[in-house]
C-alpha cells in the first residue's frame, strides 16, 4: 500500500524526494531537468509558429478584398499560449476531450449548414417585388455616392451615362454590334461611348453547349445619352487573336493586358482613345470540347472599334510593341467584381438576392462600373474601354452543385430571366471583373483618390485585389526540359489545339522558352 | 421589364434599328435544304436496305430438301441443266434467330454431281462468310460445266448438342446462278445519306444565319 501511495504522490506531482536514494534523486532531478529544456524549446518553437502565423494571417489580410459586413468572419487564428496549453493540461483529459468534442460539434455544423443550405435566404422571387427592392436600394446607394462625386469637374458630364443593351446572335455578334453603332449615330461619336464589351453571360446554357453561333449574345454598349443622333457609316472593328505570340515578354515579367496589346496596337497606328470607340474582349462561353459539357467563359482575343472614317489608319494585330505595366499615359483599373457577386449573387444561375445581403455593396456589375467612371470623373473622350468581362478561364457551374446538394438544379428551378429582345431565358451569370482603361489626365489622380476613398468608406472594400490582372508569366507544368518538348511537339500536332488555351495571352510562350 | 440591372437599357434586335436588315444567305439556304432533304432520303433508303427484309435470293435455278441429321430423312435432290459457272446453295430456315440459323448453315453438307461425272463437296462451316438475307442463308457454292447438275444437302453433326434437335428437321434449300454478293449500296446509302444531312443541316444554319447588312447611309 506504501508503494502505491508513493506513486500516486509522485504522479500527482508532489514526490517526497528525502525519502529517496541520493542515485534516485539524481535521477528524478536530471529528468525534471530535462523537462525544463524540453518546456523551453517548445516555448521556442511556439513563438515561432506564432510569428508565421501572424505573418500568414497578415498577408491574408492584405489579400481580404472585402471588409466589412461582407467581408465575413475576421476571426484570427492564433497560436494557444504556454499558460493556456498547462492550464488546459492542469484540468485533465476530460476537459480536452470535451474542447475537443465541442470544436468538432461546430465544424460539422458549419459543414451540415453548407450543405443543406439552411442559412441560404433566395430572397424574394417575384419579378416586380424584386424590381421594386433593387431600385429602393439602388436610389440608397445613389445617394452614399453622390458626396464623392466632383461637380466642378468636366468628367461629370451632364449627358447621362446609360448602358444599352443589344442582342444578338454569336455568329454574326460583331457585325450586328457595328451595325447597331452606325444606326444610332454612335459610331461616329467616340466623345460619347465610354465603351462596349460582350456580357459575359451565358444565354440558354442547356442548348448548343460547344457553340454560341445560335445563342443570344448580349452586348452592352456605355454611352452618355444624347438625343437626335443622326445614322452614320459603320465602324472599323480589328481584332487581336489571343494565342498569337503578338508581343514579347520573359519568364517573371508581368502579362499584358488585353486592353495593354489594343492600345498598344491603337497607339502604332496613332489613333487615341479620342478616336476610339471602345476595346472589348472577345468572351467566349461555351464548353471547350465536345468530351465535357461543362461551360467555360474564357477570352480569345479581343476587339478594338474605331470610326469608320475613310482615313482611319488600320491598326496592327500580329506583332506589337507592349510596354510592361500601363501603356505610356493611360491608367487602367481593373476592379474584382466576382468577390462582391459571391456575397450577393451566389448563385449563377439566379439574379442578385434583394433584399440584399449586403445592400451598401452594388448589385450588378455593370452597376460597379458606372460608380467607377462616375467617381473618378471620366470623359468618355478619353476612355478606351469600359468593360464587365472576365480574365482566366472560368467554369461556368451551378452553384448548388458545387456547395454539395448533389443536384443541378439549373433547368428545373433556374428562371427563365428577361434578355434585351424581351424574350424570357435561362442564363448563366459569368462576370468576374471591370476593366476600364482610359488616357490620364492630373484631374483624373483626384477621381482615383476619391475612388479609393468611396471604396473604403462606403464599398468597405479593396476590389483593385484578386484580380489575377498582370500576372507574372510562369512556366506551365511541362514546359521546360524533356518533358516541356515532348509537350510543345504534342501540342502542334494535336487535334483539339483548337481548344486549347494558352497559359499567358498575346505572350505566349515567353521567349525564354522559345 | 425585370430582373435588369439598373442604368441598363435593353435596347432589343439591331434589326429592329432604322438601315439595318438581317439578309438570308439563299444560295446556302437552297443548298442546305437539297442536300439534307436527300440525305434524308438517302439515310432511310439505306436504313430499309440494310435492315429489311430484302428481296430474297434472286432467280432460283433449283431447290431441294436438306435430309435430317442421323437419318437423311426427307431429302431431296435439286436436280437442274444449267449453263457454265458458279451456282450458289442457299438454305431456306424460316427463321432469323441468329443461333439457330448459324447452327443449321454450319452443319449442313451438300454433294454436288455434275456433268461428266465429277463431283464436288460444300460445308456450310468452311465458308468465310455465310451471306444472310432474312431466313436465308448461303452453304457455299460451286463451278459447274454446261450439263445436269445435281445437289444434295443433309445435316451433319455440328456444335453443341443442346441444338441437334434443330437438325432433325427437313429444310429447304435453293440454288441460283452466280456468287453471293455482299450488299454494299445500303450502307453507302445509309452513311453517306447522315454525312450529307448533316452537312446539308450546317448549309441551312448558314443560310439562316444570314449577313447584316446595313443600308447605305450618309458617311460620318
Amino acid at each position: 500500500m506504501g508503494f502505491l501511495k508513493d506513486l500516486k504522490k509522485s504522479l500527482a506531482g508532489d514526490p517526497d524526494l528525502s525519502k529517496l536514494t541520493p542515485a534516485q534523486r539524481a535521477k528524478i532531478e536530471a529528468n525534471q531537468a530535462r523537462v525544463q529544456s524540453a518546456l523551453a524549446e517548445a516555448d521556442v518553437q511556439r513563438s515561432r509558429e506564432a510569428e508565421e502565423l501572424e505573418v500568414f494571417q497578415q498577408e491574408l489580410d492584405d489579400r481580404r478584398v472585402l471588409l466589412g459586413p461582407a467581408g465575413g468572419d475576421q476571426t484570427r487564428a492564433r497560436v494557444a499560449t504556454n499558460d493556456e496549453i498547462r492550464e488546459s493540461i492542469d484540468k485533465g483529459p476530460a476537459h480536452m476531450l470535451r474542447q475537443q468534442l465541442s470544436l468538432s460539434k461546430r465544424q460539422l455544423g458549419e459543414v451540415a449548414d453548407d450543405l443543406t443550405r439552411r442559412h441560404f435566404d433566395p430572397g424574394v422571387l417575384d419579378p416586380a417585388a424584386w424590381q421594386e427592392i433593387a431600385a429602393k436600394e439602388h436610389a440608397a446607394r445613389e445617394t452614399a455616392l453622390l458626396a464623392y462625386l466632383d461637380d466642378s469637374s468636366e468628367g461629370s458630364t451632364s449627358a447621362p451615362i446609360r448602358i444599352s443593351r443589344l442582342a444578338t446572335r454569336g455568329a454574326t455578334q460583331i457585325d450586328e454590334v457595328a451595325a447597331y453603332l452606325a444606326s444610332s449615330g454612335l459610331a461616329a461619336r467616340p466623345d460619347l461611348v465610354f465603351g462596349l464589351y460582350r456580357v459575359p453571360d451565358r444565354i440558354s446554357p442547356a442548348l448548343t453547349p460547344n457553340s454560341e453561333r445560335g445563342r443570344v449574345v448580349e452586348w452592352d454598349i456605355v454611352h452618355a445619352v444624347v438625343p437626335g443622333l443622326a445614322a452614320c457609316g459603320l465602324p472599323r472593328v480589328s481584332f487581336i487573336d489571343a494565342k498569337r505570340h503578338v508581343t514579347r515578354r520573359r519568364l517573371g515579367e508581368p502579362e499584358p493586358l488585353d486592353e495593354d496589346v489594343a492600345i498598344s496596337s491603337l497607339g502604332v497606328a496613332g489613333i487615341g482613345a479620342d478616336r476610339c470607340l471602345g476595346i472589348s474582349r472577345a468572351v467566349d462561353v461555351r464548353a471547350p470540347s465536345a468530351e465535357f459539357s461543362a461551360l467555360r467563359a474564357e477570352v480569345a482575343g479581343v476587339y478594338a472599334f474605331t470610326p469608320g472614317d475613310p482615313g482611319m489608319p488600320t491598326p496592327p494585330t500580329e506583332v506589337v510593341d507592349v510596354a510592361i505595366g500601363d501603356p505610356p499615359g493611360c491608367h487602367v483599373a481593373v476592379l474584382n467584381w466576382h468577390a462582391i457577386a459571391r456575397v450577393v449573387q451566389p448563385r449563377l444561375q439566379h439574379p442578385p438576392i434583394a433584399p440584399s445581403p449586403f445592400p451598401y455593396l452594388p448589385l450588378t456589375p455593370q452597376e460597379l462600373l458606372l460608380m467607377y467612371v462616375r467617381v473618378v470623373g471620366l470623359r468618355a473622350i478619353d476612355t478606351f474601354a469600359a468593360a464587365v468581362t472576365v480574365n482566366q478561364p472560368t467554369d461556368l457551374e451551378p452553384q448548388d452543385f458545387i456547395a454539395g446538394r448533389f443536384e443541378i438544379d439549373f433547368g428545373l428551378d433556374s428562371p427563365k430571366l428577361p434578355c434585351a429582345d424581351g424574350k424570357a431565358r435561362t442564363r448563366l451569370f459569368g462576370a468576374t471583373q471591370i476593366v476600364i482603361a482610359y488616357r490620364d489626365r492630373i484631374d483624373y489622380q483626384a477621381g482615383r483618390d476619391r475612388w479609393d476613398r468611396y471604396q473604403r468608406d462606403v464599398l468597405q472594400a479593396r476590389l483593385h485585389l484578386g484580380t489575377g490582372a498582370r500576372r507574372p508569366v510562369a512556366a506551365d507544368t511541362f514546359a521546360s526540359g524533356a518533358i516541356g518538348t515532348f509537350e510543345r511537339a504534342v501540342r502542334k500536332v494535336d487535334i483539339f489545339q483548337e481548344d486549347r488555351t494558352n497559359p499567358h495571352r498575346y505572350c505566349w510562350p515567353p521567349i525564354d522558352l522559345r | 421589364m425585370s430582373f435588369l440591372p439598373p442604368s441598363v437599357d435593353p435596347v432589343g434586335s439591331v434589326t429592329q434599328c432604322p438601315h439595318v436588315r438581317r439578309a438570308r444567305k439563299w444560295g446556302w439556304l437552297i443548298a442546305g435544304a437539297v442536300l439534307a432533304i436527300a440525305g434524308l432520303i438517302a439515310a432511310v433508303e439505306g436504313t430499309f436496305g440494310v435492315f429489311g427484309s430484302g428481296d430474297g435470293v434472286g432467280e432460283q435455278q433449283a431447290s431441294g430438301t436438306i435430309g435430317q441429321l442421323d437419318s437423311g430423312a426427307g431429302a431431296r435432290t435439286a436436280v437442274f441443266s444449267g449453263q457454265s459457272g458458279t451456282y450458289t446453295v442457299w438454305l431456306i430456315d424460316g427463321t432469323v434467330v441468329s443461333e439457330t440459323l448459324d447452327q443449321r448453315v454450319n452443319a449442313t453438307e451438300c454433294f454436288i454431281e455434275l456433268q461428266g461425272g465429277e463431283t464436288a463437296r460444300i460445308d456450310g462451316s468452311r465458308q468465310a462468310i455465310s451471306v444472310q438475307e432474312g431466313d436465308t442463308a448461303t452453304i457455299g457454292w460451286f463451278d459447274a460445266p454446261e450439263g445436269e447438275v445435281r445437289v444434295s444437302c443433309s445435316f451433319t453433326s455440328f456444335g453443341s448438342r443442346r441444338l441437334a434437335d434443330e437438325l432433325r428437321v427437313n429444310r429447304e434449300f435453293v440454288v441460283t446462278p452466280g456468287k453471293p454478293s455482299l450488299e454494299w449500296q445500303p450502307w453507302v446509302a445509309l452513311f453517306g445519306g447522315i454525312g450529307v444531312t448533316i452537312v446539308g443541316s450546317w448549309a441551312l444554319r448558314r443560310g439562316l444565319e444570314g449577313k447584316i447588312i446595313t443600308d447605305a447611309v450618309e458617311r460620318c
